[in-house]
This record gives structure tokens, C-alpha cells and sequence, in this order.
């Protein structure tokens, strides 16, 4: 792995359901607000291609990736926790370490909903950038803005309170926007969601 | 907020240059429009310029000293939709903000 490596692409490793959709939703736009692209695991829904093969592709061509942690707990049904969220941040950590050329300069934040919570359930990843968005999603902007900031070492970028701010204008523009395709804001795709957020940037800061 | 955005689009006076919450100027031409939402634009810290078609969507995007926006490498099959309902909001937006610089839609 030496080639693909996009230095503005961003790998969002999150739950997807509608319990955690607004995180998702908030870290998605500061992404692109950053003028960074959002990768995800849904962006193709109708490929025949295995889904851990899909997953590795993206990671391959992602420099950034952020990885919430927060679903990491006991299913009511099931009684067993999700453990998509840490086998992803484990290929993107892995394939930092043993990819080759510029697979290195890969850089991972992790969130969770607690600080600390991970000690309990991951203590190993200790060392690495972690950080609490409490489950507010406006905090989920700033702590993505800040990591970002930093580790892309871009310097024009729009602030934490900005970015904040686009968002909420954005959350009140999105239900007159889904109803004029006859879609719900709260279960968009992850495709239809990044386009609708880009079209929206584009004309709209 | 300030908005960082100019929109340059169609009215029925001429062709309008707009920063939202702030007044229209009119211009005869397109071309001349434009030539004022760069000049301001260029004036200003960080700003773009959006110039749009006559249903909302975007024909042309200038950015001045803001990281460009990037499309997702994977395309929705409602892409185009999605354009026209997200440039008829911001233009619902400019139209509210002056009325009667507009024509209907």
C-alpha cells in the first residue's frame, strides 16, 4: 500500500444509526466545511464488494481518520458489544504502522462519549489522541475542527464556533431541502447527506 | 454572523450582487456583476463568489482565501436533484431578504 493515499480524505469511522445520527451527521459537516471529503463504509450501498474489502480501500486512501468509539457497549437484545468501530480504528492504526511510504503519515482522533470510558474496554490505545464529545454534537465539531486543524497543519481555516454556527443554519435549512425530494433529514444516506452538505457549503457560509 | 458568501444572480431589474441580510446592488450585465462580487470579494479576508443559474443551482463558484469545498468521490443518483433543492432554498433565502428584486420563480 503506496499509492492511493489522499491527503484530504478523512475516514469516518462512526455508528450509523439513529440513535448516533446526529454525531454523524455534526462530524461530517465540519469535515467538509474544513474542505476536507468524507469517507465512509455506506457510501456504497450497492456494490457486490465484500465489506471488509470496501473498508480497507477507503482506509487505504484516507490520511485522516476519526474514529467514535462511543457504540462500544452491551446490545439490550444481544447482550454483546459492537466491536466494528475498534476492528476499523485497529486496520487504520495497523495500517499505519506496517503500510509502506505515505500510508505513515496517517493520523487518527478518537472520541468517545466519557473521557476515559476506553481504559475499561481498550486501555491499550492510551497514547493516542482521544477526546470526550459527551454526545453533544456541537462538541463533536469543535474537538473534529481542533484535531483537524492541527494535524493537517492548514491555517485557514474556519473556527470551532464558526463551523458551529454554519451547522445549525444548515439543520434549519435541511428539512426544506429533504421535503422538496421527499426524503427524511433523519435517514438520509450517507451519500445524499454529504452532496446536500456540499451543496449547501458551496453556497451558503 | 457575517455571511462570507456574494451571489450573483438574475433579478428582474438586472442582475443582482447580494450578501445575505444586506442590500442588492444592480447591475446591467452579468459580466459587470461578477467584475463587483470578485472586487468585493478580493477585498475581504475570506470570501466566495457564487454565481447562480435561474433556478438556484450553482454555475460558477470563485473562492477567495477559503479552503475549496469537495465533492464526495461517490456520486448520488439524486445528485442533481439535491442542487436544485438546496439552490432554491438559498435563493427562497435572497428572494425573502429583498422581494421586490425578484422575479418569480
Amino acid at each position: 500500500m503506496t499509492t492511493h493515499l489522499r491527503s484530504d480524505n478523512v475516514f469516518i469511522n462512526a455508528p450509523f444509526d439513529a440513535g448516533y445520527r446526529p454525531i454523524f451527521d455534526a462530524i461530517v459537516f465540519a469535515v467538509h466545511d474544513l474542505g476536507l471529503t468524507a469517507r465512509c463504509a455506506l457510501e456504497q450501498d450497492d456494490s457486490g464488494e465484500i465489506r471488509l474489502s470496501k473498508i480497507e480501500r477507503i482506509i487505504e486512501e484516507c490520511r485522516f481518520g476519526i474514529h467514535d468509539l462511543s457504540a462500544v457497549e452491551l446490545d439490550a437484545a444481544t447482550h454483546l458489544p459492537r466491536f466494528n468501530m475498534p476492528l476499523e480504528l485497529g486496520l487504520f492504526l495497523g495500517c499505519r504502522r506496517f503500510g509502506a511510504g505515505n500510508q505513515r503519515k496517517k493520523s487518527s482522533l478518537i472520541l468517545d462519549r466519557e473521557p476515559y470510558r476506553y481504559r475499561t474496554f481498550m486501555s491499550d490505545i492510551a497514547g493516542q489522541d482521544i477526546h470526550s464529545h459527551a454526545g453533544d454534537p456541537e462538541r463533536a465539531i469543535i474537538e473534529t475542527r481542533d484535531w483537524l486543524r492541527a494535524a493537517s497543519s492548514r491555517s485557514n481555516l474556519a473556527g470551532g464556533a464558526e463551523i458551529v454556527k454554519h451547522y445549525r443554519r444548515f439543520r434549519h435549512d435541511l428539512p426544506r431541502i429533504c421535503g422538496a425530494l421527499g426524503l427524511e433529514p433523519d435517514t438520509l444516506t450517507f451519500i445524499d447527506l454529504s452532496d446536500m452538505i456540499t451543496d449547501w457549503l458551496q453556497t451558503s457560509q | 454572523m457575517l455571511s462570507k458568501t456574494l451571489h450573483v444572480y438574475r433579478s428582474i431589474s438586472g442582475w443582482e450582487v447580494k450578501k445575505e441580510g444586506r442590500k442588492s446592488r444592480t447591475f446591467g450585465t452579468k459580466r459587470d456583476a461578477l467584475a463587483m462580487a470578485v472586487h468585493q470579494a478580493r477585498n475581504s479576508r475570506a470570501a466566495q463568489v457564487v454565481v447562480h443559474r435561474r433556478d438556484g443551482r450553482v454555475a460558477e463558484l470563485r473562492m477567495f482565501g477559503m479552503p475549496k469545498i469537495l465533492k464526495s468521490p461517490r456520486k448520488s443518483p439524486l445528485r442533481q436533484r439535491i442542487a436544485k433543492a438546496v439552490g432554491k432554498v438559498v435563493m427562497d433565502r435572497l428572494r425573502a431578504d429583498s422581494p421586490r428584486d425578484h422575479a418569480p420563480a
